[in-house]
């Protein structure tokens, strides 16, 4: 595929551009390799504060649940409904009193087999409920003896080997699991990627970088939730739209109420699944500006190119965002984030600036101009 | 096997976006942007445009407003409107005022409230805006005739003055009136040379009728065309864009008219009349 350049371009030499991009990948592979917390992240004996377990009851069934890794606390305890579930008998269990902040509690004590970064122990836990918590187990220092808490890291592992899980299982469980510095180093990746589609590509998503603020929300409160209920915020500002329209409000006053509207939904949500890691995840993260622009976006197109366009255009927007929380939290890159974020970043500006010198039809445009190529080609 | 030779031809939307940011300067740009102030520079370059019956650029004005020298056809639009949105038509005098293109009242009080709908910036990218009546432009009726309601235009690509390709696009039921192609209005193929239709689309399918009025468009000539190609040729030292759209309407009495000056026009012309934009354009400029 040639392309021909006026006079006036000016031209950075395709040798420099791979030079740039080879020497970019260079910087990166060499501060990771020489990064000083190389050896740490990578040690046998670490854990994030947050990690995925597996807990095992008396029936033999077998649970993955969310643990808090707490050092400050001494046993470990478990939510009832979850103790419940794995079979424990807790009307003939023995009771432990525990003293909490909040006086002194009898809990029943059971025995539970945990997995944790590939370790197998049998351990005694208290049962009390946690509904109100942000993790249905928390581990204490007891049981974690041996290995090291890396803090504001969250899912170094996982609870059958000492390895990072893959994107796709963080991205399906609920966690929140990048930390603020490493989530500004993976903003620019993001943003690159959002370039190679939209200019190699030429995916057109709702708003420029409305993929990547989606993503962010995807990943930290887990795929199938984000996924509905960013479809019940589309849903709520379609059934708002044409009520402001007939209002005639300004574009401001109209996106106004529609992140009212947002919050609304969100905030109904929460009271009605009544759980407060959604408040946690969601409240913090969700791009409530950029849903109801996104929203307005949509119910734009839809007025001008029809609803296929629209849907198009939504599913295209969604598509990108579960794209890039992928590439966000694959192992790898997380591990570049974490050891490298300044080197990351810099590296991905300069690969992005390179992407944007492409001047060559996009991918999709193969496809739209395939008529007028195919006239050409017979007439010339 | 997809013709390399074919797709050599294609501009694409990253070349394009190039191309508008190295060859159209940024003063031309909000010049285009200005339909008032467009309209002055291609007058002062001889080319005809609608004149202007009232320019309306406070509520005081509004108040202002000799109503009574208004003819009784006429178009109201926004000075900065995007996409032909905000734009409101008299096609003559009504109960309560005039009528709009149904037939409809259109009211006194009606077109006041749009002119401050116009000022408030609705229609616009700025917070404010200026309210434009220009006399009605009534379709050619050669033009009339291949079109289902609204008004058909031409729209030629321009390299600096010389005219690259032109397309005719003319409104279907479809497409509710409007001229816009992703709406499924038609665009069909005009050679620069004849002025006569060679073929047509509506979406993606070639047509040789017209899909409402059965009417043929194949071999149709658009009226006044050298008119129609002297007016595009203006356009670019008149506004000093170096590619550009026009953006040309055919009227009825007045012949070519230069409606709109476009600084970033779409590709789709590639598809519609199966040339590529990148070629130098020696084989279709027959002039």
């Amino acid at each position: 595929m040639g392309w021909r350049d006026s006079a006036r371009d000016l031209r950075v030499p395709v040798v420099l551009k791979v030079l740039a991009a080879t020497l970019g990948l260079g910087i990166l592979v060499l501060a990771v390799l020489a990064s000083p917390t190389l050896s740490l992240s990578r040690s046998q004996h670490t854990v994030g504060e947050r990690e995925m377990v597996r807990i095992t009851g008396p029936t033999g069934r077998t649970i993955e649940a969310l643990a808090l890794i707490d050092t400050g606390a001494s046993t470990s305890s478990l939510d009832t409904a979850l103790a419940r579930d794995l079979g424990f008998d807790l009307a003939r269990a023995p009771k432990v009193t525990v003293a909490s902040a909040l006086g002194r509690e009898e809990r029943p004590v059971v025995d539970a087999a945990v997995q944790l970064a590939g370790r197998s122990f049998v351990t005694k836990v208290n049962v009390n409920s946690r509904a109100k918590r942000e993790t249905p187990v928390l581990l204490g220092r007891q049981d974690v003896q041996g290995l090291q808490v890396a803090v504001g890291k969250r899912l170094l592992t996982r609870p059958d080997a000492a390895v990072a899980p893959s994107a796709v299982r963080i991205l399906f469980s609920k966690a929140p699991s990048i930390d603020a510095v490493s989530l500004m180093a993976l903003l620019p990746l993001a943003a690159l990627l959002i370039v190679l589609l939209r200019v190699v590509v030429g995916l057109n998503t709702l708003g420029t970088f409305s993929p990547v603020l989606l993503a962010l929300a995807y990943a930290q409160s887990g795929l199938p939730l984000g996924l509905v209920l960013t479809a019940v915020m589309f849903a709520l500002g379609f059934v708002v739209q044409p009520l402001l329209r007939r209002l005639h409000l300004p574009r401001v006053a109209r996106l106004g109420v529609l992140i009212g509207v947002v919050t609304t939904g969100l905030i109904g949500a929460q009271l009605a699944l009544g759980s407060a890691d959604l408040a946690d995840a969601w409240g913090t993260t969700l791009p409530v500006v950029v849903t109801a622009i996104i929203t307005e976006r949509l119910w734009e197109q839809w007025d001008l190119d029809g609803v296929r366009a629209a849907a198009v255009g939504a599913a295209l927007t969604v598509g990108a965002a579960i794209l890039v929380a992928l590439l966000m939290l694959t192992p790898h890159v997380r591990h570049i984030a974490e050891t490298v974020p300044l080197q990351l970043a810099i590296v991905c500006a300069v690969w992005t600036a390179i992407v944007g010198t492409y001047r060559g039809l996009r991918l999709t445009e193969l496809l739209r101009f395939t008529p007028a190529a195919r006239s050409q080609g017979a007439t010339s | 096997m997809i013709r390399l030779r074919g797709w050599d031809a294609m501009l694409g939307m990253n070349r394009r976006n190039a191309r508008i940011s190295q060859e159209n300067p940024a003063e031309a740009i909000r010049l285009v942007n200005n339909k008032y102030a467009t309209k002055q520079a291609l007058t002062a370059a001889g080319a005809p445009t609608s004149p202007t019956l009232a320019l309306l650029r406070s509520r005081r004005e509004i108040a202002a407003l000799d109503w009574d020298g208004l003819p009784d056809c006429w178009a109201l639009k926004p000075n900065q409107g995007l996409g032909g949105s905000g734009i409101m038509l008299s096609f003559g005098h009504g109960r309560g005022g005039w009528r709009s293109s149904s037939g409809r009242p259109v009211t006194r009080q009606m077109v006041d409230d749009q002119l401050r709908r116009i000022l408030d910036g609705e229609y616009s990218p700025l917070p404010s805006d200026w309210a434009l009546f220009e006399p009605l432009i009534r379709a050619h009726p050669d033009l009339a005739r291949l079109s289902h309601q609204g008004l058909p235009d031409i729209r030629v690509i321009c390299v600096g003055d010389e005219p690259r390709l032109a397309m005719l696009r003319l409104p279907t039921r479809f497409s509710g009136g409007r001229a816009n192609l992703h709406q499924r209005a038609i665009g069909a193929a005009v050679d620069l040379g004849t002025g006569r239709i060679t073929h047509a689309l509506v979406g993606k399918e070639a047509t040789g009728t017209h899909p409402d009025t059965g009417e043929r468009l194949i071999g149709a000539a658009v009226p006044y065309w050298p008119r129609v190609l002297d007016a595009a040729s203006r356009c670019a030292p008149a506004t000093g864009l170096r590619y550009l759209g026009a953006d040309i309407v055919v009227d009825a009495d007045r012949g070519p008219l230069i409606l709109e000056v476009n600084a970033r026009p779409g590709l789709q012309i590639q598809n519609v009349t199966g040339h590529g934009l990148m070629t130098t354009g020696t084989r279709t400029r027959r002039r």
